[in-house]
């Protein structure tokens, strides 16, 4: 084994595969008129998401006078894990339809589909509904796969389809049972309990990450209206049965997950306290509070435009294409040879 | 004993799970792009031999088992235990019908074999996939019929009884796949 790790881990073939897939998408940009940025790797700032671990670098300015950048040269920085807030920044400057394409970097992902760095695509379209973004994703997927039909369906409709729950309602001890039952998971919090709105978004997440979609591998769906505590960085709305829903979709293809769209939230007040509830969660799982990034903020208090945004999973999508059934073979150095 | 984070988790790995030492024999990250982690196990209980499916959030810890195998010089039985010798030690140890289960039909005074010991105790005992073994009893052999494709049953020095095919006779050594407890062949006699 270890003698040939020096290889490629993907056959020549597949990387020729993906390199035409890349060729696709800059083309599909290319006819649509939307602009291909490029924006830092390493950064003195990074996201407070609450399940995203950043990796840690040196400050590049080391050896400089660094008087120039607050906190001086212990200043830690931090390879990217999404190009958003760069883009968003760009946004708020009167970029127009922006894209990127290029590593991502997450700490501690690393399974059959996940490397710690790998290859998103990222793009943003002012003024459009995230309904609107949708039909461009498919349109996107199709120039590639060619003819595909995409399912769209709430969350809640899918959600009910395989579990017979409605994960808006039930409650967090009904939602521990099932996860108990199907998928040998034993609640390490006490269920039930006041503020148990993250135990319910846990239990939500790995229901339908761990039970639902991979039961959906021989379905193409975009699911969306998520439950507003998965609202990440979106807009949320009631519904037509009154629940509070986040308009954010997701696009699964053969059980993967390919790409996580946003109608993107404008509102600074509520950024803010978006920020502050992440920072929250990351304490109670021990994680270290993340600042918002003054930069972003400033920009949205500039303000962002309204606008739809996703990013999908380059390598993903090869692999849903060859139908790899491990990203290493999509990629040429996956972490264990890089 | 220390405890295993879930990114510690490996193929392998010996852990406590309700009482019972376990080893993973599955283990992959469930992580939505923007959710918490988790990690969905699959564990052989190293007692019962059965295969439990659990999910941990990742992060989570669990109790690593005192669990290691060890070769070992099977001995003698005494009908109620099974007698066996550590040949680096001395050392001996004695294991009941439960720990050495199934292996005990192939067990044969001096071969070597895997122990497995939990907290300094024989869990179970594992012998080696093919064992070479004598006939002891069998309907007398068919001269010259080794075409026919008819088997009979014969016993074993060990005490177990297998099919073999009807050529042959007691007294003969032949080589017995554990696995399957089939026929392998006349022993070739290292």
């Amino acid at each position: 084994m270890s003698s040939s790790t020096w290889r490629a881990s993907a056959s020549i073939d597949s990387l020729k595969k993906y390199a035409q897939i890349l060729q696709d998408i800059r083309a599909y940009f290319q006819r649509q008129d939307v602009l291909e940025v490029c924006v830092p790797c390493i950064a003195s700032r990074t996201s407070p998401a609450t399940h995203l671990d950043s990796i840690k670098v040196e400050n590049p300015l080391f050896d400089h006078p660094a008087d120039s950048l607050e906190g001086g040269p212990e200043l830690t920085f931090f390879l990217q894990t999404s190009p958003e807030f760069f883009m968003k920044r760009l946004l708020c400057g009167g970029s127009g339809p922006i894209y990127r394409m290029g590593s991502s970097f997450r700490r501690g992902e690393l399974s059959r589909r996940h490397n710690p760095e790998f290859t998103m695509l990222e793009w943003y379209r002012p003024d459009w509904h995230y309904h609107q973004l949708m039909d461009d994703v498919e349109r996107l997927v199709i120039s590639i796969f060619g003819d595909l039909n995409i399912e769209r369906i709430s969350y809640q409709a899918l959600f009910f389809e395989y579990t017979e729950l409605d994960p808006h309602s039930a409650k967090v001890s009904l939602l521990a049972q099932f996860a108990q039952q199907k998928l040998g998971y034993q609640s390490p919090e006490p269920t039930g309990m006041p503020g148990s709105e993250q135990a319910k978004n846990e239990l939500l997440e790995l229901i339908f990450s761990g039970y639902i979609i991979p039961k959906t591998c021989q379905r193409s769906l975009f699911v969306f209206e998520f439950p507003a505590g998965q609202a990440e960085l979106s807009e949320t709305a009631v519904d037509k049965f009154g629940n509070i829903v986040a308009h954010r979709f997701e696009l699964y293809l053969k059980g993967i997950e390919l790409a996580n769209g946003y109608q993107e939230l404008t509102d600074v007040g509520e950024l803010q306290r978006r920020f502050n509830l992440w920072n929250e969660q990351r304490k109670q799982l021990g994680k270290k509070v993340i600042e918002p990034d003054s930069q972003l903020m400033a920009a949205q208090q500039q303000g962002l435009p309204s606008c739809s945004g996703v990013a999908m999973g380059v390598d993903r999508l090869v692999m849903c294409l060859l139908g790899s059934a491990h990203i290493s073979d999509v990629l040429a150095f996956p972490i264990d040879r890089a | 004993m220390a405890n295993y984070s879930t990114n510690e988790f490996k193929n392998g790995l010996k852990v406590m799970l309700e009482g019972d030492p376990c080893s993973i024999v599955v283990n992959e990250l469930v992580k939505p792009g923007k959710g918490q982690a988790f990690n969905r196990v699959k564990l052989r209980n190293l007692r019962t031999g059965r295969v439990w499916e659990r999910t941990f959030k990742s992060g989570e810890s669990i109790e690593a088992a005192d669990v290691h195998e060890q070769d070992m010089q099977y001995l003698y039985t005494d009908g109620e235990h099974w007698h066996f010798m550590d040949p680096e030690s001395y050392e001996q140890y004695a294991a009941d019908k439960t720990v050495v289960d199934d292996a005990a039909q192939w067990l044969k005074d001096q071969d070597t074999c895997v122990v497995t010991f939990w907290n300094g105790a024989p869990l179970s005992v594992a012998v080696a996939n093919f064992v070479d073994l004598e006939i002891t009893q069998t309907d007398p052999g068919l001269k010259g019929d080794t075409a026919s494709g008819g088997s009979k049953p014969a016993t074993l020095s060990t005490g177990a009884v297998v099919k073999v095919p009807l050529f042959l006779c007691e007294g003969e050594v032949i080589r017995i796949d554990t696995r399957t407890g089939e026929y392998q062949g006349r022993s070739k006699g290292e």
